[in-house]
């Protein structure tokens, strides 16, 4: 019996899942179909290195507006494992970030199956087809394709990671949070689980883009408290949502149009513990983005005492050189 | 490791890390934490370990005494967030080192002599449990169940664009959080003309409002009569041309 300890009080509940008989299915059906494979070539952060840099330009889909992209996770100063991963996909189109937990490295396997399950389920499907509509829930019309494809997979990835909680006693009670992007044709799509933030970075200003599942987060939209004494709550550290605990998760589901001149970061509360809005957003403005960026960001964070593990994914539009000159259509000036 | 934050009357003065020990605070400069003040001895404390993992201030008879949150002392057993009080000084103390091995106040610790889970800790709830603790603390700060009931729905605003291109204008609602507009058959709406891009531009339904934003191809968005290269909040009675299409975006309160 899987249990949850109760937060404040620490006293231990059961946990109330227990698996209906199709989602057991839909897990089998996805190891068959081996959604779950590992050994991709993807550049993905892992826990041996300190840290792991990726960069890479590409274009945005259907769009004249360059990407560039890199990555970084650190142990912190005070944790001897890394339970933070990342993934980059090689065009760019899909980026996450997660943020594992449960001990005795339960936390590293449940943030490291949610991303194989993710990636790996909207990679098969990243195509659109007709025998593909099945594979949703509930299709959000007001939202593209790729919103919903990004949300079903962080369904799927719910369920592998609590299948795995419940029938292996040794991962009982894992479970990560995502902050994941899926890019196409000047738009990105996003949703998040848990308390792993995506900032947005547009003319000079800083705009929190995800939705924070947390306690104080619940009770700031419920207007008990003001968003300032949640900064400060206690209940800012309990999860509302998280990938693998519940067989109902809320995720949060959001599009943006993208601009030449975006800078977005995804990060883990690793950095968003240690670090105000403000003082990340002036770290990122002092040079033009970079590897750099993150580095930076990364020491202000240890040199703060490093409390946690840090995960930072940022990504950099600019204008693709020669816009402007060719024209946008087949009828072109003669 | 800890930190030591060196304050006078809430005011910060400094604030050191140190990774061992001893860590000795006085008046003279050879101590680690210098206090320039009469009110402290010369060699007043020191900070050192003891097995297993606790950190040990002791007084080193110093004139004015040295106290542990309000509390005189020899020497004590510290831990994270004490307070101690140097002459007129304060030091605050935090331990470092990870949760899991700092040791917690024997007061703290349960029957079993068991660690009470640490708040610093991001911790998971069931949804029954998170239920109870948010109607807990609702109530702690004197809002009750009925008083949230009745709070005022927010009003939201949702846009449409009314569409003219020859015939009757067509009235779409912007219910989709990205709205496409240009030449391509899949935008979502569909703008003619000479030079415009197969997606020209896009209204983004944001928390604080629509926006419209250029994509590509050489004729730009056009709103009321300013040419749009980057990103504009639309207002309600906005004239949107693309092209040879011509639109109003209008706001109106949330009503069947």
């Amino acid at each position: 019996m899987l249990m949850i300890q109760h937060g404040l009080t620490g006293e231990r509940i059961p946990g109330v899942m227990s698996l209906p008989k199709t989602v057991v299915g839909q897990i089998n059906a996805l190891r068959e179909s081996r959604y779950c494979v590992s050994g991709m070539s993807e550049s993905r952060g892992t826990n041996n290195p300190r840290w792991v840099v990726t960069r890479q330009t590409g274009r945005m889909e259907g769009s004249r507006v360059r990407v560039e992209c890199w990555a970084k996770s650190d142990m912190g100063m005070q944790r001897t494992t890394n339970e933070d991963r990342f993934y980059v996909d090689p065009d760019q189109r899909l980026l996450l970030v997660l943020d594992g937990m449960g001990g005795h490295r339960a936390g590293e396997v449940a943030a490291e199956l949610a991303l194989e399950t993710m990636s790996s389920f909207f990679k098969a499907h990243e195509t659109q087809k007709e025998e593909t509509t099945n594979i949703f829930e509930n299709f959000d019309p007001s939202f593209t394709y790729y919103s919903n494809l990004l949300r079903q997979a962080a369904f799927v990835a719910n369920r592998v990671v609590l299948h795995e909680s419940v029938t292996r006693p040794e991962f009982g009670g894992m479970g990560c949070t995502v902050a994941g992007m899926a890019l196409n044709d000047f738009t990105i799509s996003m949703v998040n689980v848990g308390d792993s933030r995506m900032y947005l970075i547009r003319n000079g200003g800083m705009e929190q883009i995800s939705r924070d599942h947390t306690l104080a987060e619940d009770q700031v939209e419920r207007g008990i408290m003001s968003r300032q004494e949640a900064r400060e709550s206690q209940l800012r550290h309990i999860l509302s949502a998280v990938i693998g605990v519940d067989t109902r998760i809320r995720v949060h589901m959001d599009e943006l149009a993208v601009l030449a001149g975006d800078i977005v970061l995804l990060c883990t509360d690793g950095l968003t513990a240690v670090m105000e809005d403000e003082e990340i957003l002036t770290e990122i403005l002092k040079e033009r983005p970079g590897p750099a960026t993150l580095e930076r960001l990364i020491d202000e964070v240890n040199g703060r005492g490093g409390p946690d593990n840090v995960t930072l994914l940022m990504m950099a539009f600019s204008e693709e050189p020669g816009q402007g000159e060719e024209p946008g259509n087949e009828e072109a000036v003669t | 490791m800890f930190k030591l934050i060196l304050k006078f009357q809430d005011t910060v003065i400094k604030e050191y890390t140190f990774d061992k020990t001893p860590v000795t605070i006085g008046r003279r400069e050879d101590n680690d934490v210098v206090i320039d003040n009469m009110a402290v001895s010369g060699h007043h404390a020191v900070i050192e370990e003891e097995a297993p993992n606790f950190f040990l201030l002791v007084d080193l008879e110093s004139l004015n005494g040295t106290f542990v949150n309000d509390a005189k002392i020899a020497q004590a057993k510290v831990f994270d967030g004490d307070r101690f009080i140097i002459g007129k000084h304060i030091l605050e103390f935090e331990d470092l080192r990870p949760v899991m091995d700092r040791p917690v106040r024997e007061e703290f610790l349960d029957e079993d002599g068991q660690k009470p889970p640490a708040f610093r800790d991001t911790v998971i709830l069931d949804t029954q449990a998170q239920q109870e603790l948010l109607a807990k603390h609702a109530a702690e700060r004197g809002i009750s169940p009925e008083q949230m009931a009745e709070r005022p729905k927010k009003v939201e605003l949702h846009g449409f664009l009314t569409i003219f291109s020859g015939g009757t204008p067509q009235i779409i609602e912007l219910s989709k959080r990205v709205t496409t507009l240009g030449k391509s058959r899949e935008s979502d709406v569909k703008c003619s003309g000479l030079l415009v891009g197969k997606t020209a531009a896009l209204i983004n339904k944001r928390p604080n409002g629509y926006f419209l934003s250029y994509a590509e191809g050489l004729k730009k968005p056009d709103v009321n009569g300013d040419v749009v290269s980057t990103q504009v909040q639309l207002q309600d009675n906005d004239e949107i041309t693309i092209g040879g299409t011509r639109m109003t975006f209008t706001l109106r309160p949330e009503t069947s």
